[in-house]
């Protein structure tokens, strides 16, 4: 599927001649061109099954119609787990990171061992940001006060990436 | 038994500072024709323990017993302390990626210290040449290598870089690894470890003045833990020193050793006078 976009100034829009100009997709809605990407394919199964349904409906549902459907989930590309721990200074989302380790599309993300180039200042930040919490910190490590296990407060946090 | 017998060159506030970061520097301490030996040497010697350099004379007397190096670890480790019988380099062929954040192996944490894991740059290693990366404080962070791996980019890391003939000296268990280094060539890191044969006692450079009670032991920094606990990890491990382990109590809420602008001397002070707190048993000397 090709992607075209245009700036409106204030907003960057993308769209795709297969859906029609109706069908336009503003960016920071969408966090990145992935996910954007990812919506237009969702977009254009949705269209064609509608189209087959109407066919249907008229008993004009044939087999390229279908085929049709296939070909569109073809374009879906395949999708990685990306990875965040965030080592934060308490529970709360709010608390400031005292370390982060990043994982994209399979792969370490360097160039983050200066804290003034991390992407987030909290966790909070991090969800806003699309990410999902999926482990919260572990309080067992917490319940000793005299002892330090770790950096203590660890978040871990995933995010759906189109493999481009 | 190879030990040495020299002089203490820490003073209280240089040692305690020890204890609160894990780690002190002491910058191009050994002379350049030594250095530029050493690395001579270890271009022929490139096993990864090269130890029989520990039998060159000119290197034990300019690196191992260093006066400035040997100073430190005699005020850290006491009179007698036992000169390293092992030599690793970390040697390795420049550019590299960051190592991995960890402990090294037989690691244990606490307020003892009963040896040191030094290190000695024969070559300047400035960030370019991934100097070795620490993180201040967490000698006190209870951790093992094998959970540690996914540990990336930290706040607060102390970064080694520093001219050649420089030797940094470390509590075994602190947080360390290698940066990324972007230089060409071949960068060696010497590394090795002296123990103690004594039981700890305040013999370093005593400094005239210096007051237990009002002293900051609090980690300047970043830090993990609960609040404070930095004082409490940093007194405790400066009390073991002084060999004043059964003295070294902490009674809670605002008492010693938290930082504080107080008026009076604090509430639980292992050396006040008896009857000036009330004393629950189970915390020390009464």
């Amino acid at each position: 599927m090709v992607l075209h976009s245009f700036s409106t100034g204030k907003n960057l829009v993308y769209y795709t001649p297969a859906l029609g100009p109706q069908a336009q997709f503003f960016h920071p809605d969408f966090h990145d061109v992935e996910t954007v990407r990812a919506a237009m394919v969702h977009a254009m199964v949705r269209k064609h099954v509608e189209r087959c349904i109407e066919e249907f409906q008229k008993g004009e549902l044939t087999e390229v119609s279908l085929r049709r459907v296939l070909d569109s989930l073809e374009e879906t590309p395949p999708r990685r787990q990306d990875l965040l721990y965030l080592q934060a200074g308490s529970t709360s989302l709010h608390a400031g990171i005292l370390g982060m380790s990043l994982f994209q599309n399979g792969k370490t993300v360097d160039g983050l061992a200066d804290p003034k180039d991390w992407p987030y200042k909290n966790v909070l930040e991090a969800v806003r940001d699309g990410w999902r919490v999926i482990q919260f910190p572990n309080m067992a490590l917490m319940m000793d006060d005299t002892r330090t296990y770790g950096l203590g407060c660890e978040f871990i946090l995933e995010r759906w990436s189109e493999n481009p | 038994m190879r030990i040495y017998n020299g002089s203490p060159t820490l003073t209280d506030t240089q040692v305690l500072d020890f204890c609160k970061k894990g780690f002190l520097i002491l910058e191009a301490v050994v002379p350049d024709a030594i250095n530029r030996r050493v690395v001579e040497y270890l271009d022929k010697n490139t096993h990864y323990e090269p130890t029989e350099i520990l039998q060159e004379e000119w290197f034990v007397e300019n690196v191992i017993l260093n006066a400035q190096a040997a100073g430190a670890v005699r005020s850290l480790l006491g009179k007698n302390f036992h000169l390293p019988i092992l030599m690793s380099n970390h040697r390795g062929t420049c550019p590299l990626p960051a190592g991995g954040w960890h402990v090294d192996g037989n690691s244990k944490f606490g307020p003892e210290l009963n040896y040191l894991q030094v290190f000695y740059y024969p070559q300047a290693c400035s960030k370019e040449w991934g100097p070795t990366e620490l993180l201040p404080g967490s000698h006190f962070y209870f951790n093992q290598q094998r959970f540690m791996s996914h540990l990336q980019n930290l706040r607060g890391v102390y970064s080694s870089a520093s001219p050649a003939g420089s030797i940094f000296i470390t509590a075994y268990q602190i947080w360390h690894r290698r940066s990324a280094s972007a230089a060409k060539g071949i960068r060696n890191l010497l590394k090795y470890f002296y123990w103690r044969t004594v039981p700890p006692e305040r013999d370093w450079v005593i400094e005239p003045g210096f007051n237990f009670a009002t002293a900051n032991y609090e980690l300047e920094g970043p830090k993990a833990g609960e609040q404070f606990r930095s004082s409490c990890n940093a007194s405790e491990m400066f009390f073991w020193l002084c060999g004043q382990q059964e003295t070294y109590r902490v009674l809670g809420g605002q008492s010693w050793p938290l930082p504080a602008k107080r008026l009076d001397q604090p509430y639980g002070f292992p050396f006040e006078r008896p009857g000036r707190s009330y004393v629950p048993q189970g915390f020390g000397h009464e």
